[in-house]
């Protein structure tokens, strides 16, 4: 039997093929996305990592204090036995050069010693308990005691006596449990802590650290405004002092040095003041500090308008803001820790001084990435583990902000949610293979209808039949599978490199192979055998069955089309109420990744099998009623021949339409899928760059921007500019009831309507367009945000103030009239509550500052904005004067590395497995035609139908059922498409909405068109070798 | 419309076929002449070569070797169109198991014979051809919900419903009891009658022989004898 089947397979090359080809490709398919969702962990990893400002920040949680220390001695026998006593010593000592406010000890006895009441005692003097307590650990709180001000350089002791319940091996074993802190130390230290390390002992210790690239110190102070002087004139705005050397500038390099240096004694100055007050090198840089002066000469000038390590918040709340203070200065680690901290450090002391904005001192931390795995969640394992070995260092003195870990545990989530999406489009392909392998196998099973009633004959009974079906299933199955793994394996390399794939760990590629082929092996067989066994159990004449059948399939019987589609619709309707689209942002800081509904990817599974056994019902029926089949006019021979074969075989030709839609469907709609992606990223990025490109005037520029330089930015490939007045908390929104900081936008309306990608979707109650009339014509008119309308309690109509420029010389209090709300406003990634006519705005702050200018490309392709780029970089930028960000490095900004998924790649694996699929359908259903139908083909050639006649025949039958398959795939194609769509909504800031791929379409028919060509005229061919009167002659 | 048999003229045809068992000798070396409106019998054991011999006459298949003329057209010089033009208006052609479409009714498949032409009144004339044969009842019936005789009286119909100058039928009577090989052989002889056809039959039937002009017996692809029958008046 096994000589037998082997055989067979290799005698019927053309059967053999047909009914692995389905195989290999659908395996190819799911193994190819199993394959893809390995190698792309790395580009994961990668996206989520690149806009990282800062690895690990370790700050020093007591950047004014730090000479606290405290010893705890407990003195008795070396094992004392139950009931013996010890004495308990504590020491604070005041190492700093200034005195320790509020110093409060806290300390309980280390286990088994209990405090012996009224023992205590401060200096030598008798404390009494409270309440029955120990002084030092009393209350519910077990509250410390206040033993008040320690003086520079002296301390105090303290000292209570306690017993033992049990007996104690070694008393020096027992752990102290005391802490001191104070109000300039306010986290408690523990008794018996090493010395506290300094920032720079502390960044040495950090930087040996296998696994770490480097660690920086890092300090800095905010100043009110008016606090530095820069040659003759004060600076207005707030002043942020820094102490860095030049190795950590090394270390980041968007901080930039444009004049200068370095210099021990010595301050670099931010381009924005040195601008204002002409200064350079040699200037004298006047710091006005608590209690104190510092006077230093400027050694340098630097651009920090780009320093992400320096101005991202370290507040908790607004992690991911970039909060950029324009009037910076840079001074070395040693002026800062000699000046800066003990000015501070003298006012926190002085009793009743509030210090809004302590010193922060920190040691920023660089993970060496190199090292770290492709995989997210193995990489986070790495960082915690460094993580937990930098927090090993000098413990309890200070905390770690592990930014690193945090944006790889939302990497590893987003991977694991990235997986899961792959996942249902990769799931398709083993259903794919599943079906072309039933098709096929259901064509081969009725032309093998009469070798089997052959091999009964001779003596084959049923059981043997059946091994011999079993046999031929598993070399069919298990070679279709075995290609179908290497396939998916190639094609993943082809699209990803193999680099990527194989930065794969080798235990992820096996299991994924091994899950291909052996998912692609079960499923292929099954679906390959059930045919062919009830076929084998058919005794039915084929041409009967074929002809009437008197029984309909399970699934039309049962309606399964009409169910899956309700199941698919009622799954939408219970999801949109639900909220479930809904999803949230993510964001990598706060450790929070973006939230797929994943699962509702089912919805348009569902509806595919669903939307196909429709659309075959639909083709079937029409089929049905197809003209040429009845009256008393035959037609022409190929018409009529064609007509009456379509409408009494209906049910072969709906199987074949099934064969290409069920494939096109699925192309379609992941093709549909993925330009919606693309546009729905493009819109995004359009939206939060406010226009195609954007440019921002350098604070190194020779005078402040103002709209006069619009004209000179429209340079070739440039359509329209318009200039934007917009900084954070720019401005004071007055109500009538209440008043709130908010940033304002100042517009010229029709410059921005022409640039901006406006949407009436963002405005509540009136369109973009309204809106923007409404800016121009009434210059009072104010836009806000709804969100500011309903805190602060203002509405359409309502008349307001606004303090425009806010901390800057040119403030002004100006009123307004609120003419609209909206929701979103495009060019501003921080959010704007405010948008202003941007004439009157500088009519009240009699300013023309312009903070950057947003301009619309000629042609908005990637090609276009390239090439706008290129023309303001070789003109008006020349001079770097303009900082030009575009759509497209926006779109490599992506904080999100779902966003970073390689959606076009896993498209680009399914599209070729989809196209080889749909030809394969279409080669199946035409091998079909062959083997099936090869003896009425012959007799008509008998009967004198020339042989153009006979290819018209058969091309029209396949065209038939290419262009049906088609028309159906791409019905349900969109259809599918449109519910997956849904699914994308949390990973973009616009809802995205349904592009229709019409390349992707034209290649798909283009392809069906040449396949069914092909395939038409290679049947023809066929027949023409076949041997005519042989064939007439079999029963 | 009346047309005059097609004289065949058979040369040292032979047939030779490439298989894995060897060469293969279907025909072997044949000559004989069939004249116009002769009915002949071609007899023989499975396998000598009766079927091969008619496909090589109606142009199915060429000769590796030797000449053949039906009706003064040499078929084995001609291409696959001008071949494919001969079965069309000469030759009709009736097969060993029918082989009905079975997707069109008899009806149908007898009106196809005629499409092939222009189609023009093809319907009608199917019917009128079919009625004469007392398959008049059964036109709109497929294929399948024909009896063995009737199919092969659809089949008969459709090969003579274009007066063809040559009928060939290979074993029209093969898997049919006596009665319905009779009506089969008289649907046949009529439809010879009626247009002067030349007839030629390959069977294993001696009283279907019988009842043509002349018996040619072959045996292992060679001509083994020539045989006079009492036959049929010939029209």
């Amino acid at each position: 039997m096994l000589r037998y089947a082997w055989r067979e397979l290799v005698r019927n090359p053309r059967r053999t093929l047909s009914s692995m080809i389905g195989v290999a490709l659908g395996v190819g398919l799911f193994s190819g996305v199993l394959f893809f969702i390995d190698g792309s962990s790395a580009t994961m990893t990668d996206r989520a990592l690149a806009p990282l400002a800062l690895d690990m920040q370790r700050v020093l949680t007591s950047s004014l204090g730090g000479g606290l220390r405290l010893t705890e001695r407990i003195a008795g026998a070396g094992s004392p036995h139950a009931g013996d006593t010890a004495t308990v010593r504590l020491t604070v000592t005041n190492g700093s050069v200034q005195p320790a406010h509020d110093v409060v000890v806290n300390d309980e006895p280390p286990l088994p010693l209990s405090y012996i009441p009224g023992t205590t005692a401060v200096g030598g003097h008798a404390i009494p308990d409270r309440g029955g307590q120990s002084p030092l650990a009393q209350g519910l709180a077990r509250a410390g005691l206040n033993v008040g001000t320690v003086a520079p350089g002296a301390s105090v002791r303290l000292a209570y006596r306690a017993r033992t319940s049990r007996p104690v091996k070694s008393i020096s074993a027992l752990r102290p449990r005391a802490t001191v802190s104070s109000r300039e130390d306010v986290v408690p230290l523990a008794a018996n802590a090493p010395a506290p390390l300094t920032q720079a002992q502390l960044a040495a210790r950090i930087a040996r650290i296998p696994g770490v690239g480097g660690a920086n110190g890092l300090s800095f102070v905010d100043l009110p405004p008016g606090s530095l002087r820069v040659g003759g004139s004060r600076v207005q705005g707030p002043v942020r002092v820094f102490g860095f050397d030049r190795s950590y500038q090394q270390r980041y390099p968007s901080i930039q040095l444009s004049a200068g240096g370095f210099a021990r004694r010595g301050a670099l100055l931010s381009a924005e003041p040195a601008q204002a007050a002409g200064a350079g090198r040699g200037t004298t840089a006047h710091i006005r500090l608590p209690g104190a002066r510092l006077s230093l000469p400027v050694s340098g000038i630097a651009d920090l308008s780009l320093a992400k390590p320096l101005f991202y918040s370290r507040n908790s709340t607004k992690l991911e803001a970039f909060l950029y203070v324009p009037d910076s200065l840079v001074v070395s680690p040693r002026i800062f820790a000699r000046d800066v901290i003990p000015a501070f450090q003298a006012a926190h002391a002085a009793q009743g001084t509030l210090l809004k904005s302590p010193p922060v001192s920190e040691v920023d931390i660089r993970v060496d990435r190199s090292i770290l795995s492709a995989d997210p969640a193995a990489a986070l394992a790495q960082t915690k583990a460094i993580a937990h070995r930098v927090n090993r260092i000098a413990p309890g003195q200070d905390y770690l902000i592990d930014n690193i870990s945090n944006a790889l545990a939302v990497a590893a989530k987003d991977a694991s949610v990235g997986r899961r999406m792959f996942l249902f489009l990769g799931l398709p392909g083993i259903l794919l293979a599943a079906f072309l392998a039933a098709y096929a196998g259901s064509i081969l099973a009725g032309a093998q209808r009469r070798e089997h009633a052959l091999l009964r004959v001779r003596g084959a009974d049923r059981k043997r039949l059946r091994r011999l079906l079993l046999y031929r299933v598993i070399a069919f199955a298990g070679a279709g599978s075995f290609a179908g793994t290497g396939l998916g394996f190639l094609g993943v390399a082809m699209i990803l490199g193999s680099g990527d794939l194989l930065s794969a760990t080798t235990n992820d590629l096996v299991t994924s192979g091994l899950l291909g082929l052996g998912g692609g092996m079960l499923v292929t067989g099954v679906a390959l055998y059930v045919p062919a066994r009830l076929s084998l159990a058919r005794e039915v004449g084929g041409e009967r069955a074929e002809l009437r059948p008197n029984r309909y399939p399970a699934w039309r019987r049962f309606g399964l089309d009409f169910v899956l589609l309700a199941l698919a619709g009622v799954a939408e309707v219970v999801a949109f109420r639900s909220g479930a689209f809904d999803a949230t942002q993510g964001s990598v800081y706060a450790g929070q990744s973006v939230s797929l509904p994943s699962h509702l990817l089912l919805a348009p599974l569902v509806a595919w099998v669903g939307g196909t056994l429709l659309a075959v019902r639909v083709c079937e029926a029409l089929a049905a009623r197809s003209p040429g089949g009845g009256g008393s006019q035959f037609g022409s021979v190929v018409f009529g021949t064609l007509g009456r074969g379509l409408r009494r075989r209906s049910r072969p030709f709906a199987a074949g339409v099934m064969g290409v839609a069920v494939v096109t469907a699925f192309g379609m709609g992941l093709a549909s899928f993925a330009a919606t992606y693309d546009h729905a990223k493009a819109a995004d990025s359009r939206f939060t760059v406010g226009s195609d490109l954007r440019l921002t005037p350098s604070p190194l520029a020779a005078h402040p921007a103002s709209p006069r330089l619009a004209p000179k930015l429209d340079v070739p490939g440039v359509a329209a500019v318009t200039p934007v007045v917009a900084q954070p908390e720019n401005a004071v929104l007055i109500g009538p009831h209440n008043q709130d900081l908010k940033e304002l936008a100042a517009i010229d309306p029709r410059g921005f309507q022409n640039v901006a990608p406006l949407s009436d979707s963002f405005f509540t109650a009136a369109t973009a367009s309204q809106a923007m009339s409404k800016l121009l014509s009434d210059p009072r008119a104010l836009l806000v945000d709804s969100q500011t309308a309903g805190d602060l309690g203002v509405g359409k109509g309502e008349k307001v103030s606004v303090l425009l420029a806010r901390g800057t010389k040119q403030q002004a209090l100006a009123k307004f009239r609120v003419v609209g709300l909206f929701n979103r406003f495009p060019g501003f990634p921080e959010g704007v509550n405010l948008v202003a006519n941007a004439a009157y705005y500088n009519a009240s702050t009699a300013t023309r500052r312009v903070d950057f200018f947003l301009a619309r490309a000629t042609d908005g392709s990637p090609a276009g904005i390239a090439h706008a780029t290129a023309s303001l970089e070789a003109g008006p930028e020349k001079s770097g004067a303009l900082a030009v960000d575009s759509t497209q490095t926006t779109l490599n900004k992506d904080q999100s590395s779902l966003t970073a998924l390689n959606v076009h790649g896993l498209v680009d694996l399914d599209s070729a497995f989809t196209f080889a699929m749909a030809l394969a359908a279409i080669a199946i259903f035409v091998a079909g035609l062959i083997l099936q139908r090869r003896r009425e083909y012959v007799t008509l050639r008998a009967l004198g139908m020339r042989a153009a006649e006979l290819r018209r025949l058969v091309l029209g039958e396949v065209a038939l059922v290419a262009g049906a398959g088609l028309a159906a795939g791409v019905a349900v194609g969109t259809v599918m498409a449109f519910l997956m769509v849904h699914v994308l909504r949390g990973l973009f800031i616009l809802d995205p909405s349904l592009a229709f791929p019409a390349g992707p379409i034209a290649l798909l028919s283009g392809l069906v068109a040449v396949a069914t060509l092909t395939a038409a005229l290679a049947a023809s061919a066929v027949l023409e070798r076949l041997r005519t009167v042989e064939l007439l002659r079999e029963q | 419309m009346s047309r005059s048999g097609a004289k065949i003229s058979v040369e040292a045809v032979s047939r030779h076929y490439e298989t894995e068992a060897g060469l293969v000798r279907a025909v072997d070396g044949i000559s004989l002449v069939v004249q116009p409106g002769e009915a002949v019998a071609i007899m023989g054991p499975s396998g000598c070569g009766k079927s091969t011999l008619l496909g090589l006459i109606g142009g199915l298949e060429l000769p590796t070797d030797g000449r053949i003329a039906v009706g003064g057209r040499e078929v084995s010089a001609l291409g696959d169109a001008e071949r494919t033009a001969l079965r069309r208006a000469e030759l009709g052609f009736v097969f060993h198991a029918g082989d009905l479409l079975p997707f069109l009714t008899a009806v149908e498949n007898v009106a196809l014979g005629l499409a092939l032409d222009d189609g023009e009144g093809a319907y009608r004339t199917a019917l009128a051809v079919l009625t004469r044969l007392g398959l008049g009842a059964d036109s709109e019936k497929l294929g399948d919900q024909l009896s063995g005789g009737q199919r092969q009286r659809v089949a008969v119909a459709r090969a003579v419903v274009r007066r063809p100058r040559l009928i060939l039928a290979d074993e029209p009577t093969g898997s049919l009891d006596g009665a319905s090989s009779a009506v089969v052989i008289d649907s046949l002889l009529d439809a010879r009658r009626e247009a002067g056809s030349t007839l030629l039959v390959a069977t294993h039937d001696p009283a279907v022989a019988r009842r043509l002009d002349r018996t040619l017996t072959l045996c292992d692809g060679k001509l083994a004898g020539v045989e006079l029958s009492a036959g049929e008046p010939n029209a």
